[in-house]
Parts: C-alpha cells; sequence; structure tokens
C-alpha cells in the first residue's frame, strides 16, 4: 500500500503546492456591479442621499445574520448580496435553490415550524401564492412602495423587486455577429437546427412567461416549429448557459443577467440580442418570512433591494428594475428595450394562473418531455 | 453450545434486537413509508398535512405511458450494461492483482479502488468536458488533426460506459476480497488430484467467487439504475431518459409532481425489492466460509508473456477512469475562457491559470463544505459500520426470530434511489421531534442510511468467510460472548471492517442525491456546492471545486489507508492473521 499512498500523496502535494502559490495570482473578478457613490452611517443608513434605514434598526440590524431564501440565479444572487453586504456591513447567509425546490423546502420548514428564512425572494407569482396560502409570508410595507403601481403584492405580503428578461441568446465564437439570429421567427428557420437549446418548459416563472409568449404572441405552431429545430432540453437555465458558453450548442433561450455575468466574469464569448418581437420579463418577489428572526436586518435588506441603489444594482447585473424611476440600463452594449414597451412581454400574475399550467401541459406534449 | 449469544439471552432476549430493528426502522423504512404515502395520495405528506383523505392509485398511471415504459427500459438497459462493464473491469482487475503474478500489482490494487475517489457526478462532469460531441476536447482534438470523427458521450453507450467505469471499483472491491480471501485448500485439493490450472479456476476459483460476483454484479446494477448524477448530466442532453431523472424532473417541475414522483419510486422499489430478495435467495442457499482457523494463501496464477500486456490494459483503465478525468477537469478550472476552439489553444501565453482554483481554494464556500464533507463522512463511516456490524452479526450469528426482519430493512434502500430516499429523509426528520432538521446530523443520518445495504452486505460477507467456530471456542474456553466477540470476531473481522468503514465514508464523502433536499446553507457539503454550481452554469467553478474535491478524497483515502493498513498489518505474530491475507 505504501507506494499508492506516496503516489497520492506526491499528487496531491504538488497540485495543493500549485494551487496555494497561485493563490497569490488570485484577483476578484471583474463584477458587473459599479460601486455606490456615497454611504452614510451617522444618522441610519444612507446611500446616494436616500434614506434606507434609521438609526435604531440600522444599528441592530449590523449585529445581525441575515437568513436569505432565494429563487434567484446563484451567480446574480450573490452579486446582490456582495453589494449589500459591502454597501451596509450587513452579513447574508443564503440558501439558493431553484423555485421550485425552494418552494418544497419552505411549505416542508414551514409545516414543522421550522422555517429558519427572515426574507424570501423567488419568480412565478404561483410559488408565490403556494407559500401565501400556507402562511408563509408577513406583510412588510417597503418605503415609497406606495408611489409604484402594484408592486406591493397581495396586500404587502411580498413586493415586485425586479423582472429578470428572456432573450435570445448566441456564442460569439461559433456564430459571427452578422449571422446570429435577429427574431424568434429566425431560431426557427432551420438554420440552427440542431445547434440549439432550450430550458424545460415547468422550471419556473421564466419559462412559465416564455411559453406564453411563445404562444400568444409567436403564433400557435411557434412550439413545434422550435421542437422541430431538435433542440437539446436542458432542465435548468444555468445547465444551458454552461453549453453555450462552451460551444456545445450555439444559440438558445438565455437570460439577459446570466449572459452579462457569464461574459463579464467568467470572459465566456457569449452575448445576446433583442428579438424584432421583443423579450420576455418575469416576476421576482421578495418578501419577509412570517418566522422573520432577524427582523431588522431582513426589513434593511427589503429597503435596500426597492431603494434606487438597490433597483440599479439590479439594472446593473441585467435586470429590468421595478422601479420606473430607474432605467434598464445598456447590458454588453445592447440597448434594453424600455419597460413596459411593445418589445417588453411581461406576465401579469393573472395570467400566470389562468395559463400556466396548461401551457406547460402543451409545451410537454409538443416537446414529448416531461410526460 | 448454541450460536445465541449470552447478550440476547434471558429476559432481554429479544430486547436488543427490537431495538436495532426500531433504529434501522426509524433511518429506512419512515421515510419510505412517507415516499409510499405520497404516491398514493393526492398532496404531498409534509408536517401539518398528512392527509388519509385523498387516497388514490392515479399517480400509479404515468408508468404506463410510453415516456414511463422507455425511461423504465432505459434504466434496465443502462443498469445491465453498467453493471457488465463494471463487472467485466472489476473483476479483471481483481483477478489481476489478487491472484497473478502481473508486475505492479500494488499500483493495480490502487487502480482498481481509484475510481472511488471521483464522485459520480465529478465523473460524468468530466467526461461531458472530454466527449461532449461538440465541444469536449476528444472531439476538438479529433477535429485538429482532421479526422471527421466525433465521439458523443450523451447517449446510451455513453451512459454506459461513464457509470461503468466509474462503478468498477464496486465490482473490483468485492471480487479482490472474495479472491484474495479465498481458501487455498480447496484449490490445492483440486491440483493435488490432478486438475490443470484451467480447471481449477473454472472448478473452484470461480464458484467460490461466485457470491461475490453476483453480490457485486447486483449491487452495481441498483446503484446504475437508480444513479442521478451521471444521468442528469450525460443522459440529459442525449434525450436518454431514465427513471431517477423521470422522477427528479417532476419533482423540480413547478408545482412540484411530487406524489407521481413517489409513485415511480415505488414501483422501482418494488422491482429492485424482488431481485435483491432473488439474490438472497442464490447466495442463502450455499454455504461460503473460505476463511477458516487453518490454511495459506491461495495459488498464484502465472501469466506468462501476458503479464505486461494485461497489465497495461489495466493502466488504460486507469487511464480513461482517472487521468483524462482529471486532466480535463484542471484544464477546464484554469482556462482562461470557457470556449476552446483548438488544443492549441489551450498551450498559448495565458490560456491556463490557477487563479480560479486559488481563489476557489480560498472561499468560504469551498472551506465551509470541506469541514461540512469531512465531519458527515467520518461520522456517518462510524455509525454505519457499527450499525453493520450489529445487523449482520444479528442476522448471520444469532437464532433471533426477527433477523430476517434485520436484513429485509437493511437491503431496502438497495432498491429506494438515494434521491428518494432524500425526499423521504427530509420529511421524516421534519416530523419526528428531535431537532435534527437543519444540522449536520440529518445528514449524517441521510448517508448512514443510503448507504446501509453496502455496509451491511460487506460485513456480512465478513462474516460469511468466517467460520463461527472460532468465536464459539472462544466462548466454550470461559469467555463471556461479548469478550469472544471484543477478542475473536472483530479482530478477525479487522480487514472486512475496515473496509467497510472507508466504503461508508468514500461513499459519504461523495454523496449528492440523497443530501439534495437536507442541505442549508450551514451545512453544505462539498458535493452540493459542485452540483449547485453546475446547475447554476458556473462551469469553471465547478470543475475547480471537483478537482479540489477529489483531492480532499484522495487525502481522506490516504490517511484511511495509511490507518487502516497499520491496523490489518500482516507481520502481526497472530497465529489466525495469515488466513485472511
Amino acid at each position: 500500500m505504501k507506494i499508492v499512498t506516496k503516489a497520492i500523496a506526491l499528487g496531491c502535494g504538488v497540485a495543493l503546492t500549485l494551487t496555494l502559490a497561485a493563490c497569490g495570482a488570485g484577483g476578484n473578478p471583474a463584477s458587473v456591479v459599479k460601486s455606490a457613490q456615497k454611504v452614510q452611517t451617522k444618522s441610519g443608513l444612507v446611500i446616494n442621499g436616500e434614506q434606507i434605514a434609521d438609526k435604531a434598526t440600522y444599528d441592530k440590524a449590523r449585529t445581525q445574520t441575515l437568513s436569505l431564501y432565494s429563487g434567484y440565479s446563484a451567480a446574480s444572487e450573490q452579486v446582490l448580496v456582495d453589494a449589500f453586504t459591502h454597501d451596509t456591513g450587513i452579513k447574508v447567509d443564503m440558501v439558493r435553490l431553484t423555485p421550485n425546490k425552494l418552494v418544497e423546502r419552505v411549505l416542508s420548514e414551514q409545516g414543522a415550524g421550522k422555517l429558519a428564512a427572515d426574507v424570501i425572494r423567488t419568480s412565478d407569482y404561483r410559488i408565490a401564492k403556494s407559500m401565501e396560502d400556507a402562511g408563509v409570508w408577513k406583510k412588510y410595507d417597503v418605503p415609497s412602495v406606495s408611489k409604484f403601481a402594484a408592486l406591493s403584492i397581495d396586500g404587502g405580503l411580498f413586493t415586485r423587486m425586479f423582472n429578470s428578461v428572456y432573450t435570445i441568446g448566441y456564442n460569439t465564437q461559433l456564430v459571427k455577429k452578422a449571422d446570429a439570429p435577429t427574431s424568434w421567427a429566425d431560431l426557427v428557420s432551420g438554420k440552427w437546427k440542431g445547434k440549439i437549446g432550450i430550458v424545460q418548459g415547468g422550471s419556473g416563472g421564466s419559462t412559465a412567461a416564455l411559453n406564453r409568449f411563445m404562444l400568444s404572441k409567436l403564433g400557435p405552431d411557434y412550439l413545434q416549429k422550435y421542437a422541430s429545430q431538435k433542440p437539446v432540453i436542458y432542465d435548468s437555465l444555468g445547465a444551458e448557459a454552461t453549453a453555450l458558453a462552451r460551444g456545445e450548442i450555439a444559440v438558445g433561450t438565455v437570460t439577459i443577467s446570466g449572459t452579462n455575468i457569464s461574459a463579464t466574469q467568467d470572459k465566456a464569448p457569449v452575448t445576446f440580442v433583442v428579438p424584432t418581437e421583443g423579450v420576455v420579463s418575469y416576476d421576482y418577489y421578495l418578501g419577509l418570512a412570517s418566522s422573520v428572526k432577524n427582523t431588522a436586518a431582513a426589513e434593511v435588506f427589503m429597503n435596500y433591494n426597492f431603494s434606487k441603489r438597490g433597483q440599479k444594482v439590479f439594472a446593473q447585473i441585467g435586470e429590468y428594475p421595478a422601479r420606473s424611476d430607474v432605467a434598464p440600463p445598456t447590458i454588453l452594449g445592447i440597448k434594453l428595450p424600455p419597460v413596459g414597451s411593445k418589445l417588453d412581454y411581461r406576465m401579469e400574475t393573472t395570467d400566470t394562473v389562468k395559463y400556466s399550467a396548461d401551457d406547460l401541459k402543451t409545451w410537454n406534449t409538443v416537446f414529448g418531455y416531461n410526460k | 453450545m448454541t450460536s445465541l449469544p449470552q447478550v440476547l439471552r434471558g429476559s432481554k432476549k429479544l430486547g436488543p434486537v427490537v431495538v436495532v430493528i426500531v433504529i434501522l426502522a426509524v433511518l429506512i423504512l419512515v421515510p419510505l413509508a412517507l415516499v409510499l404515502l405520497a404516491s398514493i395520495s393526492t398532496s404531498v405528506p409534509r408536517p401539518g398535512n398528512i392527509s388519509l383523505g385523498d387516497l388514490t392509485l392515479g399517480n400509479f398511471a404515468l408508468l404506463a405511458t410510453p415516456e414511463g415504459l422507455t425511461a423504465l427500459l432505459n434504466s434496465i438497459e443502462v443498469g445491465i450494461g453498467s453493471a457488465v462493464l463494471a463487472l467485466i473491469i472489476g473483476s479483471f482487475l481483481a483477478f489481476l492483482c489478487a491472484r497473478t503474478n502481473a508486475p505492479l500489482r500494488k499500483f493495480l490494487f490502487f487502480v482498481g479502488m481509484a475510481p472511488m475517489f471521483i464522485p459520480a457526478l465529478v465523473g460524468a462532469l468530466a467526461w461531458s468536458l472530454i466527449a461532449s460531441p461538440s465541444a469536449g476536447f476528444l472531439n476538438i482534438a479529433l477535429r485538429d488533426v482532421g479526422l471527421n470523427l466525433t465521439i458523443n458521450i450523451y447517449s446510451m453507450p455513453g451512459l454506459i460506459f461513464v457509470l461503468g467505469i466509474f462503478y468498477a471499483p464496486y465490482g473490483f472491491l468485492l471480487v479482490h476480497s472474495s479472491m484474495a480471501m479465498m481458501n487455498a485448500d480447496l484449490e490445492e485439493a483440486a491440483t493435488v488430484h490432478g486438475a490443470p490450472l484451467r480447471t481449477m479456476l473454472r472448478t473452484i476459483t470461480l464458484p467460490l467467487a461466485l457470491p461475490a460476483l453476483l453480490g457485486a454484479g447486483i449491487l452495481v446494477f441498483a446503484l446504475t439504475m437508480e444513479n442521478f448524477p451521471v444521468a442528469q448530466v450525460i443522459g440529459n442532453p442525449g434525450k436518454v431518459d431514465t427513471l431517477p431523472t423521470f422522477i427528479y424532473r417532476l419533482m423540480s417541475a413547478t408545482p412540484a409532481r411530487s406524489n407521481e414522483a413517489a409513485s415511480i419510486a415505488v414501483i422501482l422499489t418494488i422491482g429492485l425489492l424482488v431481485i435483491t430478495a432473488a439474490q438472497q435467495r442464490v447466495i442463502s442457499r450455499r454455504k461460503f466460509t473460505t476463511v477458516t482457523g487453518k490454511g495459506a494463501r491461495p495459488r498464484q496464477v502465472p501469466l506468462g508473456k501476458l503479464r505486461w500486456p494485461l497489465t497495461i490494459v489495466a493502466l488504460i483503465y486507469f487511464l480513461v477512469a482517472v487521468v483524462m478525468p482529471m486532466a480535463a477537469l484542471l484544464v477546464a478550472a484554469m482556462q482562461s475562457t470557457p470556449f476552446v476552439s483548438t488544443i492549441s489553444q489551450l498551450f498559448q501565453a495565458g490560456a491556463l491559470s490557477f487563479r480560479e482554483l486559488g481563489n476557489t481554494i480560498m472561499s468560504d464556500g469551498f472551506q465551509l463544505g470541506l469541514r461540512n464533507s469531512i465531519v458527515v463522512a467520518v461520522l456517518a463511516a462510524a455509525v454505519g459500520t457499527a450499525l453493520s456490524f450489529i445487523a449482520a452479526y444479528i442476522r448471520y450469528r444469532t437464532k433471533a426470530r426477527l433477523r430476517a426482519v434485520v436484513e429485509f430493512i437493511a437491503m431496502t434502500p438497495l432498491a429506494v434511489p438515494a434521491i428518494v430516499m432524500g425526499i423521504g429523509l427530509l420529511w421524516a426528520w421534519l416530523l419526528i421531534p428531535l431537532p435534527v432538521y437543519g444540522t449536520i446530523f440529518v445528514l449524517v443520518i441521510a448517508c448512514v442510511a443510503v448507504f446501509f445495504p453496502q455496509g451491511y452486505r460487506g460485513v456480512s460477507a465478513s462474516i460469511l468467510q468466517l467460520d463461527q467456530d472460532l468465536e464459539d471456542s472462544a466462548v466454550m474456553l470461559g469467555a463471556s460472548r461479548a469478550r469472544a466477540i471484543g477478542t475473536v470476531t472483530l479482530p478477525l473481522m479487522r480487514v472486512g471492517l475496515t473496509s467497510t468503514f472507508l466504503l461508508f465514508l468514500m461513499l459519504s464523502m461523495r454523496e449528492l442525491s440523497a443530501v439534495l433536499f437536507l442541505f442549508t446553507s450551514h451545512t453544505q457539503i462539498l458535493s452540493v456546492v459542485v452540483f449547485e454550481q453546475f446547475e447554476n452554469g458556473q462551469s469553471q467553478a465547478a470543475a475547480a471545486i471537483s478537482v479540489l474535491y477529489v483531492m480532499v478524497i484522495a487525502i481522506v483515502a490516504v490517511i484511511a489507508q495509511t490507518v487502516g493498513s497499520r491496523e490489518r498489518s500482516p507481520r502481526l505474530p497472530n497465529p489466525m492473521k495469515g488466513t485472511q491475507e
């Protein structure tokens, strides 16, 4: 056994040394978020002149560690949390799961009286509603939310903080800009047959909105056309994004934020287009959990998310801010269509309840998937 | 002298057995009962919501759909294919290593075990890097040299290949211990009576190794059939649906179709239970005692001219199962961009850097995962081995009336997909009024529960090969039963127990599916960190953590091995000892 032991020990030793030696060379990868201009903490928390929390709340919050349960993409949530901790000094513990797994976890913990979340973020109104039915949320009004229409949901139980944007992405090493698809119709023209990806139709609020968009805006046979391109079907957006970055597929459905982070922080050769038919946006909600223990930190987090600073962070990540007074920025040199314009298809919560289940059935039938 | 231990006698006769059964039932049966309940209900059993009101068999209709049947058939094909491949590789290596004069035998033992250091998820990620049709390193290399040939790992053969090579160590370990411990007397007898080597191998060696072969075959079949991570990473892009990926998708649909998933799991469980029961009958019908109070080393088979060629074949396996995957992961972790157009691009200045690895090793996520993984694995190994011994002892060394029940419960998780077990455990430990959920202990419990059949089988094999007379002799000479176990049985089983401990340790270090629903941010283990990164599309971080993860497993293995080999040093002046080595 000695030879074996030595062989492994030597291998590991070498690798470890190399790795540690390399640490010195390590640095922070480029972040998509720019620093806040001015953070003041003398009289509570004030960022860029906007009061986020009063002194008592902020002082209390700084002694706490926030427990965040999130169904938001891990990379994006990490960017937001990093910015939050950087700006406020409040630490965050994150449990990150895809929304469908998150709801399972939350409902189980809630039922057992063991919910450990202070705040919860999820997409898909149906998921938020099922949590609501189980008494998961605790009403909380973020300051100035009443100034904006329809952001405080179900009597303030949770708040729409931003919309993620779904569109078409491509691998810039495999597809020249001139050849890139410019419309959803392009995708099904036959040019991308076998080189195209899509995420399974039931993965969450994202695909629910995309399904509705395809079914209602792109013609009744669009799904069939897409399916006939023999797309690779991925279980999660993350898996599809990886495949796109590595060139396993040339084009596919992506989120702008994911593509932005992938291109900026991982230097992946990916970008996106704004199709002529428009992009698809879907809601993300944030709310206090009824189990909230670190109330001050939770309130500061809610307020921060809804503050101009927080909204700008979302915009820089590549999301549509919920607040209409914060404009979506230019991402990877591409100007996003204005929020609520003809080119921004947003799924209403009522539509989510009305169509999502049937849309998924249709999707599964057309793609021969998930049965 | 009856074999009923004194500890089980008197008024408390059944007491300890019942206690063991209760412990096993809580670990294994309660979660399964909840899954079963879910399968015939319209709602998910979760705390405060265990209703028996809406019972239905409708969930089972799903299996009759073409998709359900395809997934079922695919699973069987995957299970058989990879079991055959793993057995061929495993027993070839075991034979080479344990019974021949092949060169580098000690290294070949390492080769046989080494892929165990690579979790199936990591192995699958690595092979997707190597041989994905358009972006795999192998295919890029083939394109570079102008060959119009594409290897597509995302296919049924690809899935069988990856599962086969990474589950071969199971075949290897089981067959190796059987071959190494084989009683030389029988073979000697054959030789003395004039049987040529070939006949001896066929009529003595092979039949003696049969329980191990059969056991290994069934084990690999069950494990690969229920394997989730490989099927997810390799099968999913190739549209090869298996029952576990089917279950996973049902679980992760919005809203989750947990009830239907549970029904599929129940069907799978019943099917595998039947297979397991059949195998148990085969084994129990014959006596396979190969370690007795006397004996010598089994005979070495001279390979002649084939010494080196066969060793080279074994080394090719090492290349495919260890070297290439690790190299691919290392390169992926070091690439400055995830996209590779030619292999030569990787050799350009600045194409590779240690930055990601360095960042990863320093990151809180990795360090926390590392700590948790080690704590979980060590605790699971200790608890699992102890429980396995107690259960196997009750089954094979006592006449306790309920011993068959013990075995039944112990073997049950084999037939349950780990991912389903994980869901059952989640529900169970939310219900059980002990403050375990959300702690590291629920992960320990998950690992013990999911790997119990392997541990139990390992210890059982070792007990079966140990002549009971040895322990009974000590009792006859006046030792208490406990003392006899402590001074005779346990020391004689040291190899078996150490192997079981190591098996638990390795399996727990690698486990993903069972803990996927049980971890919290404080109790993330390395496998979860890798899967999260993969699911979130952070392929480079996933590769970097994978590399470090495998290194950690290797280091743990070295430490365990060093301790273990000291434990079972053959140089001890123990007259019994030689019979086992």
